[in-house]
């Protein structure tokens, strides 16, 4: 049944594309997020059962599975949890100098951001780094409202 | 008992009532046609329709496939069928592909192609036989129903490209 | 045949269903799988697997909604599988969540549905295209309506109903829709059959009364085996049957105007429930009804009425929620009277034959006596039947 292929002119392909884009709401616990981010604040979900917090925040609590009413604002600076550096961008060119993104958790809260390194030396870079945010002026209600994160100074 | 869930309407985005991020895609497929449809495309550009027939059930299908999918056995001869057949069904559309409305509807069907098995049919459009383009419903409802007897229209040979749009549609023909 | 335990459904729960919804698909799927809980006074504790069902991901834009969707399921550090049949789905996911617990494997299990149509943009119609063949039927222009369409005309020509008898279907389901509680704004209401038939025609013989919406939403349902039912509860709810089958997805080379994969699902779910005479022993159903004539087109395929005979048996109110020698079919209001996200849909439905045999169904209580019901959803390419039968 299977033949081996000797002239490629002769496989035909049929060519289409999938175009469209998706809208996400950011939901109940997203809303408030990003509000408060607008504002330059942080704030975490704290679960009424576990009375553990969680940030992003959420509306439920995935081990307790009970509705998290509770949100607080974190005034507390992240660390460095853990690094990664990017030599290359998505076309595989060479950067300049290298990106370092970052993974930020707060004491004592569960979760965290993934987001962008500078204002620092690569040497400098470790785990337990508290990082202080950036902000653009005019914030947009999304992540990139925070520009990057840098060594607290 | 408590049902949740908060809804909100189009002006809560164009207000900015609300905050949301949208993620545009484009991505870009080419599919193999494999086997059996390779060698229907090139028919296709040679201005005929192949089918295909099993030695078990000695069904002749279209599309055509390298397997009966009855019997789970390869099928093993092609078979040259004819460029007309009658509507199994049809409808009047005035949906577009992307869900805008048409002024004038287009007619999809589905053909059960002449020389293939009893009920196998494809998918095509019906046009009007001189106008091509039909004015409304009710000019569709009284020139085809099911049961209507029907032939390709092709494209000239030099613009054939071995797809299913080499058949522009099909259109009704007068029963001999 | 003989399954180690037994399996009843002890809870249920939905989120209302909306156009737009501002929950995330997570958030609408605790909601839903939260009051299913309460409902069987159970915690996540008492969890022992989850399943989830949501149609293709290009609805909610989440590469692998499934595992996206695990914790707001209730699926975190849990054995989770995710189902998939399309539109099928919301049944397919029972009868999965059946065989976690009639294997003797898991005491309980939690099944959520889940969907977030409107995330799809500029119209849904986008993912559904791609359900047409990519090499024969895509590069004509297609769009969802025509195989809904050719199939009604079929169906239509075949058994000779006219468009006003098909019209009465999404009468029927709009005004059932009135009374339930998560109905999607603007779809329910008291329609005349001339409303329905002059709404604006969409692919002929459909017009847009005779066509559900797009929906976000969820739905959930609490599972345990008979052990561990009756610690809980002295009246469980019991799946007495299960079935599903799915055809070729060659549709255009099938006889259109008569599913016979749902009538091998209805046979495999009406053997393992020991039902002879269907039509008396089945006392109220939810077929799939996405489109008016569906819902007929579904009934006879369930052996509920001869081939052709489900539109006399409607003219004549056999379906109608008040009913008292007929079978009352979609009191929930169904997908044209309460709102279709897709696999939720479904579950919607197996939660209305939960509600009908408890009896807790409130104002879209069967006015027959119900012991026992069937929900049915369909799918796929245009190709299955999944099938549940509920009783006391
Ligand atoms: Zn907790
Ligand atoms: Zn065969």
């Amino acid at each position: 049944m299977f033949e081996k292929i000797e002239k490629f002119d002769k496989i035909r392909v049929w060519k289409g594309e999938k175009t469209g884009w998706h809208r996400y709401t950011y939901g109940i616990a997203g809303e408030m997020f990003f509000r408060k981010l607008m504002e330059k604040k942080f704030v975490a979900g704290k679960c009424p059962e576990c009375e553990r917090l969680f940030i992003p925040p959420r509306i439920y609590c995935e081990d307790c599975f009970v509705e998290i009413k509770e949100f607080v604002e974190i005034k507390e600076l992240p660390r460095v949890y853990s690094f990664t550096f990017l030599f290359k961008d998505l076309e595989d060119n060479l950067l300049k100098e290298p990106e370092i993104v970052v993974f930020l958790k707060w004491d004592n809260i569960e979760g965290g951001l993934i987001h962008r390194l500078k204002e620092v030396n690569i040497e400098d870079v470790n785990f337990g780094l508290v990082v202080e945010p950036v902000f653009k002026e005019k914030p947009e209600g999304n992540i990139n409202d925070i520009l990057y994160w840098r060594p607290k100074k | 008992m408590e049902f949740k869930g908060k809804s909100l309407k189009d002006r809560d985005f164009k207000e900015k009532n609300i905050l949301y991020t949208d993620w545009h895609v484009k991505a870009h497929y080419a599919w193999d046609c494999g086997v059996a449809l390779s060698k229907f495309f090139e028919g296709l550009k040679e201005g005929k329709l192949y089918g295909r027939s099993c030695p078990e059930c000695g069904r002749v299908v279209i599309p055509p496939r390298m397997f009966c999918e009855l019997c789970f056995k390869p099928t093993d001869k092609w078979v040259l069928l004819k460029d007309e057949g009658r509507i199994n069904t049809f409808s009047v559309s005035y949906v577009n592909t992307d869900a805008s409305r048409r002024e004038k509807p287009n007619v999809p069907a589905v053909i059960e192609i002449e020389g293939a098995s009893e009920g196998m049919g494809i998918l095509h459009l019906v046009a009007h036989p001189e106008k091509i383009e039909w004015e409304n419903l009710e000019e569709v409802l009284s020139m085809i129903k099911i049961g209507t007897k029907v032939k390709a229209v092709w494209k000239p040979s030099n613009e054939r490209e071995g797809a299913i749009t080499d058949i522009k549609y099909f259109v009704p023909v007068k029963e001999e | 045949m003989h399954f180690p335990q037994k399996v009843a459904v002890l809870g249920a729960g939905l989120t209302k269903f909306m156009r737009r919804a501002q929950e995330t698909p997570k958030e609408l799927a605790f909601e839903a799988a939260k009051m299913a809980l309460d409902e069987a006074g159970l915690t996540i504790d008492d969890i022992d697997a989850v399943v989830l069902v949501t149609a293709p991901d290009a609805f909610d834009g989440v590469h692998m909604n499934g595992e996206y969707l695990a914790d707001g399921a209730g699926g975190s550090k849990k054995p989770y599988m995710r189902s998939f049949v399309g539109g099928g789905s919301g049944v397919f996911g029972i009868i999965n969540g059946w065989y976690h617990i009639a294997s003797g494997h898991f005491r309980t299990c939690l099944v959520v549905a889940e969907e977030k149509m409107s995330s799809s943009m500029p119209h849904p119609q986008g993912t559904f295209n791609a359900i047409y063949d990519q090499f024969t039927e895509r590069p004509l222009g297609v769009n969802l309506l025509w195989i809904f369409s050719l199939e009604m005309n079929r169906y239509m020509s075949v058994h000779k109903v006219p468009l006003e008898t098909i019209a009465l279907v999404a009468k029927k389901n709009k005004k059932n829709g009135l009374d339930h509680p998560c109905t999607q704004a603007g779809i329910a209401g008291d329609y005349t059959v001339e409303e329905i038939v002059n709404s604006e025609i969409m692919c002929w013989p459909v017009t847009r009364l005779m066509v559900s919406t797009v929906s976000d939403g969820a739905g959930a349902l609490v599972l345990a085996s008979e052990d561990f039912a009756k610690k809980v509860t002295d009246k469980p709810i019991w799946i007495e049957g299960v079935g599903w089958c799915l055809d070729t997805s060659y549709w255009t080379n099938r006889d259109l105007y008569y599913p016979k994969y749902v009538e091998y699902a209805a046979r495999m779910a009406y053997d393992m429930a020991g039902i002879k005479d269907p039509r008396k022993e089945i006392h109220v159903v939810e077929p799939y009804d996405p489109f008016a004539y569906k819902e007929l087109h579904h009934l006879e395929g369930l052996l509920l009425a001869d081939k052709g005979e489900a539109p006399k048996l409607l003219e004549k109110g056999f379906w109608d929620r008040d009913t008292e020698t007929g079978i009352p079919s979609s009191p929930s209001g169904g997908l044209l009277g309460v709102g279709n996200p897709i696999a939720a849909a479904g579950l919607m439905k197996v939660a209305e034959i939960f509600w009908q045999v408890k009896g807790t169904a409130g104002k879209r209580q069967a006015k027959r006596e119900v012991k026992r019901g069937l929900a049915q959803a369909w799918g796929d390419l245009m190709q299955v039947g999944t099938v549940v039968i509920l009783g006391k």
